[in-house]
């Protein structure tokens, strides 16, 4: 039996921030307790590849989760829909591209995906995450609790913008 | 004088001929021309009829997968877009400069590649013409013709290009479409069982080099007047220098010379090559039409290649090329060449100096040996300009930090002189064409024409042929909020602390 | 490598007519072609060019062999790839583009409306007059670029971007020799 739900976190960690999304899922999986692999799967990966489409399959609810270097800060929440575009074939495949290879291969509409983007400022080889970007992290990890409650806000947050 | 025969005043009821496709020539063009029933010329235009759209879809590409990409434009000229995009990309990933033996390796390839493309030009494509006249018997006028008929001319010319295809497998990894030159410098080195098997052909290479220049000379000679007057037209010339002014096919400065000889730009970095060019699309063709912005379209436009550099450089450094460039100036008596079928000459002096150059390539022992690959603090993007066959080869780029291309602007050689051909081909028309019966002999002409700038069109169709476009975002308070610039090739870029405006 | 004369010229006086085009190609497989450098000296004795960007026939006529270089990105290059087949009795996709679209078919990811219409649409700041390309004598792009055995049916194949000299060397050689045609490990290449 599936869980219904996925938490899907991908980045370097050993690349300054680009390790937020893994840290999202490790944190938050410590946070769910005993609903992890019930009723939720936590999965983590350096970057999305098209055979994470089949780790869409049976779920009510998906959670895509990255670090990036110009969402709002400081995290930035979009609903994702299946698209076709050519990020398959390099090392930054997009989530909605994974999106369309399940629709492709199921000849079913996916199920719904949010990509939570947690803003990060620095991609150095070799460097740990920086502060803002862990109190980025720890921003997301509240809403991400939320989520898991079936009680987040899942439109894009702009009015949190403080930067130009 | 730029648009006469570009337009017919009343082109319904006028004669449609078609010259389709131009043949021994790269790519797809033809010609159209509108006569009325007295057969007078009313409108002669080259089209070129195909894109294929790069920049599009580059876009989002890892940046080392470009220099592999960008050589599919072309099949002749694939080691000017290789280099160029390495130039540019050096550039992103910090590397200024490349290494020495980078440097050797890649001008290696890029004289060998000048050397096969011109040589394949002039004895594959465009002699059948010279040798035989330009009515000659149709099935004659091609190699095949010109093999049967002069054959230890097209048994050296297959010979001269033989050797600087083989030079690009050596320092590339294949003769079309290869892998050498990426990002921060080269691949790999040449071997020395490679360097060997070359270097023991050059001085001979040499001298069938001044051989071929010889051959073009003696035609020039032989037929003046012709010659001097066949599409014979005053433009501006634009090409890359060296700091010194000499002649440098791989990196340099940009200098134009007006009609008359004189400088009008010198020594403009190729990373502000926008500042001096910007481009124009009009609806019956696929290419653009650059021109120099601060003059504008009617009379800003100019020539590239062979014809534009040298005669726009003092000096070739090379010796017995330099020779042959002083005849060559020598012929104009005070004023520059003209002459469009000059464009041969200039270029069988290119093949010369690239031999040269390639002698002496060949013996740097930093071809053999040395680091290959530099590296430095990362940039956004940058700009690769370079002396490709047909003339300046402008590449342009911006990278995420994803190490996706986010923007990709492509100024390809041939485009330049889309303006200078349309002319020539109405010059043709005028003289020959007017009021007469149509011969194909007399249509050939309009090709001779073409032919001599050795246009590479499927190059030229690269684009979708944007107008540029500025867009300033101001905030509440009248800050820049936001600036975006989409440029002539319709890739939109951030620009928060450019100039506003793209015209003036 | 094989040379030519499996042909034997004296039972054979008729030379073989071989036309070429490329359609959405970029010349590689042309110049390619080309790189079998001397032995075009020997090929010339066995074979006649019809219609090819080598000579100045502008329409192709009855021929033995028709190779293709490109695929078809618009009208016009589906029409005179009709043309060949119709005129041709073998015909052979040569190179990665007339085989599967090639780098030019990296396009069909784009609606191809849509970017014409983002480039040339009214808006502030483009000069008067500017619109899509719209002139009669431009063909009409396809939606999709396509690889030629969509549009007819090809007798040959020949892998590469592009098919090396000896590859092509090699095929020529068997054709005409009525040999299957048959390419040696080290001559297969898709790159």
């Amino acid at each position: 039996m599936t869980a219904p739900l996925l938490v899907f976190g991908w980045g370097n960690a050993s690349r300054g921030d680009d390790a937020l999304g893994p840290l999202f899922v490790q944190q938050l999986g410590a946070l769910a307790g005993s609903s992890v692999g019930v009723r939720v799967d936590f999965l983590e990966d350096y970057q999305l590849q098209i055979e994470h489409a089949l780790d869409l399959t049976c779920r009510e609810r998906v959670l895509f989760v990255d670090a990036s270097l110009n969402c709002v800060a400081p995290f930035d929440v979009t609903t994702l829909h299946a698209a076709r575009d050519a990020s398959f074939t390099t090392h930054a495949m997009s989530a909605q591209a994974v999106m369309q290879v399940y629709r492709e291969l199921s000849g079913m509409a996916p199920p719904p995906c949010t990509l939570l983007a947690i803003r990060g400022t620095g991609f150095e080889l070799g460097e740990p995450p920086g502060r803002l970007a862990l109190f980025n992290l720890s921003q997301a990890l509240v809403w991400g609790q939320c989520w898991l409650d079936g009680n987040a806000v899942l439109e894009p947050l702009t009015q949190r913008a403080s930067h130009a | 004088m730029s648009f006469d025969l570009e337009t017919a005043a009343h082109p319904e009821g006028l004669r449609r001929i078609a010259i389709d496709p131009v043949s021994r020539v790269e790519g797809h063009g033809k010609v159209t021309i509108l006569l009325d029933d007295q057969q007078r010329v009313q409108q002669v235009r080259l089209h070129i009829v195909e894109f294929r759209g790069f920049e599009k879809f580059i876009e989002g590409r890892p940046y080392w997968e470009v220099p592999v990409m960008v050589q599919r434009l072309c099949g002749i000229c694939p080691v000017s877009h290789q280099l160029a995009a390495c130039k540019a990309l050096d550039l992103v990933v910090g590397a200024q400069p490349i290494t020495r033996s980078a440097e050797q390796i890649r001008r290696l390839m890029h004289y060998g590649q000048v050397m096969q493309s011109h040589a394949l030009h002039f004895f594959y494509l465009a002699s059948p013409d010279l040798l035989f006249g330009f009515d000659s018997d149709v099935s004659l006028r091609n190699i095949v013709g010109v093999a049967e008929a002069h054959p230890d001319i097209a048994r050296k010319g297959i010979l001269l290009r033989k050797f600087g295809q083989e030079l690009i497998r050596v320092t590339s990894g294949k003769r079309i479409h290869g892998t050498g030159s990426i990002p921060g410098g080269m691949n790999k080195h040449v071997s020395q069982a490679d360097r060997d098997m070359l270097r023991k052909d050059a001085d001979q290479l040499v001298e069938w080099a001044a051989e071929a220049v010889d051959i073009v000379k003696q035609l020039h000679a032989q037929n003046r007047t012709l010659y001097d007057g066949f599409a014979s037209f005053p433009s501006k010339m634009l090409s890359l220098v060296r700091a010194d002014g000499a002649m440098d096919l791989y990196d340099g400065v940009l200098r134009v010379r007006d009609a008359d000889g004189q400088i009008l730009f010198d020594g403009v970095s190729d990373q502000r090559y926008m500042d001096l060019i910007e481009e124009e699309t009009r609806p019956w063709t696929y290419m653009k039409f650059p021109h120099l912005r601060s003059i504008g379209r009617e009379t800003g436009w100019y020539r590239v290649g062979p014809l534009a550099r040298v005669q726009n450089c003092d000096f070739i450094p090379s010796p017995l090329a330099e020779a042959q460039r002083r005849e060559f100036v020598d012929w104009g008596h005070g004023s520059l060449v003209h002459a469009t079928l000059a464009y041969h000459w200039a270029r069988m002096i290119e093949v010369l100096h690239t031999v040269e150059v390639i002698r002496d390539l060949l013996d740097d022992p930093d071809i053999l040996q040395g680091d290959l690959m530099a590296s430095g603090e990362r940039q956004g993007g940058g700009i690769g300009m370079i002396e490709a066959p047909r003339g300046t080869l402008i590449h342009d780029y911006r990278v995420g930090p994803d190490d996706l291309i986010t923007m990709c602007n492509l100024i390809v050689s041939t485009t330049h002189n889309n303006q200078a051909m349309n002319e020539a081909v109405r010059s043709v028309a005028r003289e020959y064409l007017d009021g007469k019966e149509l011969t194909e002999g007399l249509l050939n002409r309009i090709e001779v024409a073409i032919r001599a700038f050795d246009p590479c069109l499927s190059c030229a169709t690269h684009a979708l042929g944007k107008m540029p476009l500025d867009v300033v975002l101001l905030d509440a308070d009248g800050g820049l909020a936001d600036h975006v610039i989409r440029s002539a090739d319709g890739e939109l870029a951030r620009h928060l602390a450019a100039p506003r405006g793209v015209e003036e | 490598m094989s040379t030519l004369m499996d042909v034997d010229t004296a039972h054979q006086p008729h030379k073989w007519k071989v036309a070429t085009v490329s359609l959405a190609g970029c010349f590689g497989c042309h110049t390619s072609f080309l790189d079998i450098d001397e032995r075009l000296l020997t090929l010339i004795e066995h074979v006649e060019f019809d219609r090819s960007p080598l000579t100045d026939i502008k329409e192709v006529g009855k021929c033995d062999i028709g190779l293709i270089e490109g695929g078809v990105c618009n009208a016009e290059n589906v029409a005179v790839l009709r043309t060949f087949r119709a005129n041709c009795k073998t015909l052979v996709a040569m190179g990665a583009c007339a085989i599967n679209g090639g780098l030019p078919a990296e396009r069909n990811r784009f609606d191809l409306a849509d970017v014409l219409n983002e480039v040339y649409h009214d808006r502030p700041g483009l000069s008067e007059g500017s619109a899509i390309p719209n002139d009669p004598e431009l063909p009409p792009l396809l939606r999709q670029v396509r690889p030629i055995h969509a549009v007819v049916h090809v007798d040959y194949f020949l892998p590469g971007c592009p098919p090396s000299a000896d590859a092509f060397w090699c095929f020529l050689n068997d054709l005409m020799a009525g040999r299957t045609p048959h390419l040696t490990h080290a001559l297969l290449h898709y790159d």
